[in-house]
């Protein structure tokens, strides 16, 4: 075993840390005020190479391993979570399962788009029936011609409304169950897909979420992404990946609370000394470390997993559930750290606690992360 | 021991648990979207008497019990736990401090107002001052007839419609034994209104800063001998954070509904969630918590009803009642999934409102020193 990162990991990790200070902790406490998306901002991340970064570069990637996506994440999030999430989707959930699963014609046509940032993706899988219940889709793709024609309803789709391409999961045999679910790359500018309306959330404001409808959507045949009924085993794999992206950016948002809370701590004083001096709040202070280094050696063990070409659905798994719930244990010490302050808009924390919720839901909330594990545990 | 209500309790809450329902609940949304609480319900909420529901009958109002004063506030809580607050800071902190230590003048003047809808807060934090409430620095310099105040006090809820003010400030350098209490009202010279906090939640109730720039308070609006400030808002603060327990639990047994409601409705895996396990568990331990938080409160209140010392159990029912009841947000909003991190669903709401009940009042550190001076004392410490 070693912990030490690579020259090469040592430097993405900087790059993304300096990035998040200048360019995205100064302006989110904006976007999170308008539920703006940073649209400019996905475009410097992508000229960073970071919409793709463990794609290899014949397909528009960075080339880089896990190891060092997930570094990026994390320090993204730092700066602001909704941006981390943003990036995430797009590495994890629409570049990957075409890297993994696509035909060489699928990877130059949709996936060197996405993982060179010129695109970007979204993952519609949830449906307002089907959540942690990902097998109960409705969405169905029927034979038409040589292609297939999609009809259904995607809700909480983050991206979604400015998403150029959707990785779809739909029925192909309704008879089947989780069996008849088959994966498709769509053009989410296709003819028949709208964007039904699109969340207002507690947190991750500057992330978009929407809810899509496919309606009569005709695609090709060269839109099916891995073997027909495959779609299933296709999206948990994905969500394998995704749940390490996640963890990561719960990471950014602990990391976040941490500094500010050690930053308020030195400063404020109360009792003639600044609340630094006090136990109460050094023990908060050490435990939300502790607890993060600990939430970060699990999400930085997944990664090295998948890099290591090994299944990784338990080692995921572990690290989102445990990163997520640190993600807003810190985040809710912080807010009581900073007092009454903590409560106002006028400083950040309160904003960490808002977007760390989220870490605890999606991407399989951690019920399912639950049941993941203890299958893996009881196997 | 005995666990009931009494009959003219029941009564009594079952009416408040119906104008919560049908005239706070439809304007919930709005409210914590606009930041403010509606004016018309102001308006009812004062004709309800509302207002006046901790007030003795002499002074024109209700002269609830403790308890039954709790309950109510619990069903506000609910309901909307911004509006639970105003009513409460009005109730206890605002308008105790009179009541207990005013002179019969300064009484017979004021509290009348008060109950019948006149708004009372309670202006102590500071920008340097809040869990060191001692450490104040707003000051208090005699003049003919009364004094002149001068400071900034933050946080104060209930501010921006208030009608009095009850401001401490210091009129020696003594510490804690150097601080007075005084009454100032609304449009007086020197006395600006800052602006409303931009606040995570809670945001049907205000909470303002208030600049005082030599603002003359005259002798009789003093409330208490000088120096007895700091005791007197310790211990209306006590009273107060029975309040805030029974705001917190109302905000729990929210979270208990929504959640419970929820998981009965929501379909996985072929079967409503409630019959998961994973669920179940959530539900069963947020209604046991609930129940424990909620005798410790029914005590302190109790105590306080009773004459005896509740200093100990009000920090500890607001200690427990708060923590609770952000692990219920947290679980129920869970139950909800995707769904209840959405403004459609109102766990939304009651995940941001409950979170300052750990914070007010004195945030849960405090109540933890209170209950250690507490117990230690009763050790000779």
């Amino acid at each position: 075993m070693k912990f030490e990162l690579t020259s090469e990991q040592e430097l993405i990790r900087k790059t993304a840390r300096e990035f998040a200070e200048k360019e995205i902790a100064p302006f989110a406490a904006a976007w999170d005020r308008n539920e703006e998306f940073p649209a400019e901002t996905v475009k410097k991340l992508a000229d960073l190479g970071f919409m793709g970064i463990a794609v290899p570069s014949e397909w528009g990637g960075a080339g880089m391993d896990n190891v060092s996506y997930i570094l990026a994440i994390e320090e993204i999030s730092r700066g602001c979570g909704s941006v981390g999430v943003i990036m995430s989707v797009n590495n994890s959930l629409a570049c990957w399962p075409l890297q993994k699963f696509g035909t060489d014609e699928q990877k130059e046509k949709w996936l060197k788009p996405l993982a060179s940032g010129q695109k970007l993706g979204a993952y519609c899988l949830s449906e307002p029936q089907a959540g942690t219940d990902a097998a109960a889709q409705k969405t169905t793709a029927n034979p038409d011609g040589d292609g297939w024609v999609l009809n259904g309803t995607k809700n909480f789709i983050t991206n979604g409304a400015h998403a150029d391409t959707f990785i779809v999961f739909a029925m192909t045999d309704l008879t089947k169950g989780h069996h008849g679910i088959s994966a498709f790359v769509v053009d989410a500018h296709a003819d028949g897909i709208a964007i039904a309306h699109t969340e207002h959330k507690m947190g991750i404001r500057a992330s978009d979420t929407a809810q899509i409808t496919f309606d009569d959507v005709k695609i090709g045949g060269d839109q099916l992404l891995g073997e027909i009924k495959d779609g299933f085993k296709i999206a948990m794999q994905t969500l394998d990946g995704g749940r390490i992206g996640i963890a990561a950016k719960a990471l950014g948002i602990a990391q976040s609370a941490i500094d500010h809370s050690v930053a308020y701590s030195k400063e404020r004083k109360q009792f003639g000394r600044e609340i630094g001096k006090f136990q109460a709040i050094q023990f908060k202070i050490a435990e939300m470390a502790a607890r993060t280094e600990a939430a970060r050696l699990l999400t930085y063990k997944a990664a090295a997993v998948k890099d290591s070409g090994a299944r990784h659905s338990e080692e995921s798994a572990m690290a989102k559930l445990m990163a997520s719930r640190n993600s807003v244990f810190c985040a809710e010490e912080a807010v009581q750290i900073f007092g009454g302050n903590g409560y106002s808009k006028e400083y950040p924390v309160e904003k960490l606690m808002r977007d760390a919720k989220i870490c605890d839901i999606y991407e399989g909330t951690n019920e399912v992360q639950k049941m993941v594990i203890a299958a893996a545990v009881m196997a | 021991m005995d666990f009931e209500l009494r009959e003219d309790q029941e009564l009594f809450v079952r009416g408040v648990r119906d104008f919560a329902r049908g005239e706070i609940a439809p304007l919930s949304t709005q409210m914590d979207r606009e930041g403010l609480i509606d004016a018309g319900l102001l308006e009812k909420i004062k004709q309800q008497g509302f207002f006046g529901l901790s007030f003795p009958e002499e002074f024109g109002g209700v002269g609830l019990d403790t308890q039954t004063y709790g309950l109510v506030v619990r069903e506000l809580a609910r309901v909307d736990a911004g509006v639970s607050i105003m009513i409460c800071v009005h109730n206890s902190v605002g308008s105790f401090p009179l009541l207990r230590f005013g002179s019969d003048e300064l009484k017979r003047r004021i509290l009348p107002q008060m109950a019948e809808g006149r708004i009372a807060s309670f202006c102590v934090t500071e920008p340097g001052a809040g869990s060191d409430a001692a450490n104040m620095t707003s000051r208090a310099e005699r003049v003919d007839g009364g004094y002149r105040i001068t400071g900034e006090k933050i946080w104060v809820t209930n501010g921006y419609h208030a009608d009095f003010y009850v401001v401490m400030a210091r009129t020696s350098d003594d510490g804690a034994r150097g601080i007075s209490a005084f009454l100032v009202e609304r449009g007086a010279e020197g006395l600006t209104i800052g602006a409303k906090e931009d606040k995570m939640g809670l945001r049907s109730s205000d909470a303002i800063s208030l600049v005082l720039d030599g603002v003359f308070v005259s002798e009789e609006n003093r409330i208490g001998d000088e120096g007895i400030g700091f005791k007197i808002a310790m211990s209306a603060l006590d009273g107060g954070r029975i309040g805030v327990a029974y705001q917190a639990l109302g905000i729990a047994e929210a979270c208990l509904d929504v959640g419970a409601r929820y998981a009965l409705e929501r379909e996985q895996f072929g079967k409503p969630i409630a019959k998961l396990q994973a669920i179940q568990w959530q539900l069963a331990e947020m209604a046991t918590e609930i129940e424990m938080a909620s005798l410790l409160a029914d005590k302190a209140a109790w105590l306080k009803d009773n004459d005896k010392a509740y200093g100990k159990h009000a920090a500890m029912a607001k200690l427990a009642c708060s923590e609770t009841a952000g692990r219920c947000a947290d679980k129920a909003l869970q139950i909800h999934g995707g769904y209840g991190y959405s403004k459609d669903y109102d766990i939304e709401r009651y995940y941001r409102d409950v979170r300052v009940t750990r914070i007010y009042e004195g945030t849960s550190e405090i109540q933890k020193l209170v209950i250690a001076r507490h117990v230690l004392d009763q050790f000779g410490g």
